[in-house]
């Protein structure tokens, strides 16, 4: 997994880390900011405070190399989630609704959005080996690190595979719709699939062996981290800590 | 069923996550190197399938596999539910860091249930096992969620159109849709690959029960 890691993809579609400008924060602290900021975030309980802690989020990703276009098209994409709580939440009680139920929503919806912006910041222009390399590093164990990177790089050749097995049918003019036929059609598909992966397995566990795989995934040297990578991976966390102070001491 | 950061309390998604990790680690323990690409491709499928999409009414659904998986890999489906989760979470934002645990767990522990129930009623017909696990699977997930969310907040089970109410008649139509899909999928499975669901030995003897007749 060490070696050459700007001629794999990153996460997220992102550009890779070395062709960005400014030097990308080492993998190991950005994971371990990522997951204190998120949490972190999730235990505030006041707008104001949220709004704060989305701007930062905002400002960090975008500092990271998102657009603001980018980040926003991303984060749209949880929105329907959001509403399947947030609709029934506000209207659960009738018209109109409470000013607790608005303000619980509100709540949920700046967490979701603040968590999700830095989530986004943290696998953005990452290359996924780097990130494996960072999980090892931080002792994760070598089965879940061997399972996540080929469930990555074999996940998107099942979508394909996919696509091309729903393109066949709609050919044989399959109507993707909710009926007694179509039902069985889509269980085959999957079944199918399942039966595929697993075939493939074989031949992947057969490749590895052959290659001498022990049951952990080669990883390289961690990168040091320097003095700025953890000025910059003290920031959100220091950030966080005085909203969280702001909240307990001053709200 | 993903649900997404901010929805849970820090004390639930702290503690599903808790909870996660121990079954995580129930899972990876005694792992041996060939199962790991098994596992890594049928997180990836999991992943994948997680993209079909079927029509209800003005909106569309997909089906969870928890039980499908479970059957497939027993005590090793939770690592890959994780797994699947992950991606689907950093990929296409669908879930969240903070609730990758709940998320896990409310899948988890059905697909575990679900191998337990499939290898108990073996000589039953596939298809009927399937189809039990596969709606099975569907009411513990909703069961789990309904927990969780009252441990966050009673708010979600206030008002007749309540977060809960909504949640719960929204996935009936899927423990139907879920149960015919798991039939089918474990009934192809059968008739290709037996062994991948350990019934090779039933079918020698049914084989053999069906050449003496």
């Amino acid at each position: 997994m060490g070696g050459n890691h700007s001629q794999h993809g990153s996460l997220l579609g992102g550009r890779s880390g070395y062709l960005v400008r400014r030097r990308p924060l080492e993998p190991r602290s950005k994971l371990v900011t990522g997951i204190i900021f998120v949490f972190g975030v999730i235990s505030i309980g006041e707008p104001l405070l949220l709004v704060a802690a989305f701007s930062f989020a905002v400002i960090f990703a975008v500092q990271g190399g998102f657009t603001v276009g980018q980040l926003f098209k991303k984060l749209s994409l949880i929105v329907p989630f959001l509403a399947l709580m947030g609709i029934p939440l506000l209207l659960g009680s009738g018209l109109p609704p409470t000013p607790e139920r608005v303000g619980l929503a509100s709540l949920i919806l700046l967490k979701a959005l603040t968590a999700m912006t830095f989530t986004l910041y943290v696998f953005f222009n990452q290359p996924v080996e780097e990130m494996l390399e960072a999980m090892d590093h931080l002792k994760v164990p070598p089965a879940v690190t061997a399972v996540i990177y080929l469930a990555y790089r074999y996940g998107f050749l099942f979508i394909q595979e996919m696509q091309t097995t729903i393109k066949a049918l709609q050919a044989r003019l399959f109507k993707a719709q909710l009926s007694r036929q179509s039902l069985p059609v889509y269980g085959e598909v999957a079944g199918g699939l399942f039966i595929k992966s697993l075939n493939r397995s074989e031949t992947v566990y057969r490749a590895m062996a052959a290659r001498g795989f022990d049951g952990k995934i080669p990883v390289g040297k961690p990168r040091p981290i320097t003095n700025p990578d953890l000025a910059m991976a003290a920031g959100p966390v220091i950030f966080l800590a005085a909203l969280l102070i702001l909240e307990q001491v001053v709200l | 069923m993903h649900i997404a950061d901010g929805v849970l309390s820090t004390s639930v998604a702290a503690g599903t996550s808790a909870v996660t990790a121990a079954t995580l680690a129930y899972s990876v323990k005694g792992m041996t190197e060939e199962e790991m690409p098994k596992t890594s491709l049928m997180a990836g499928v999991f992943f994948a399938v997680s993209l079909i999409s079927i029509p209800v009414g003005p909106s569309t659904i997909h089906p969870l596999f928890a039980g499908l998986l479970g059957v497939i890999l027993g005590r090793r489906a939770p690592l890959a539910i994780f797994v699947g989760l992950l991606l689907q979470a950093v990929l296409f934002q669908h879930g969240g860091l903070t609730t990758l645990g709940a998320n896990t767990l409310m899948l988890a522990v059905p697909a575990l249930l679900s191998y337990r129930v499939y290898h108990a009623l073996t000589g039953r017909p596939v298809f009927f096992r399937g189809a039990l696990v596969g709606g099975l699977s569907v009411a513990i997930t909703v069961f789990l969620l309904v927990i969780l969310l009252i441990l966050t907040d009673m708010a979600f089970t206030e008002g007749t159109f309540s977060v809960i109410n909504i949640l719960i008649l929204s996935h009936l139509p899927l423990m139907a849709i879920e149960a015919v899909v798991t039939g089918s999928a474990l009934q192809l499975i059968y008739k290709a690959r037996p062994e991948i669901l350990g019934e090779i030995r039933d079918k020698k003897e049914a084989v053999a029960k069906g050449s003496r007749t």
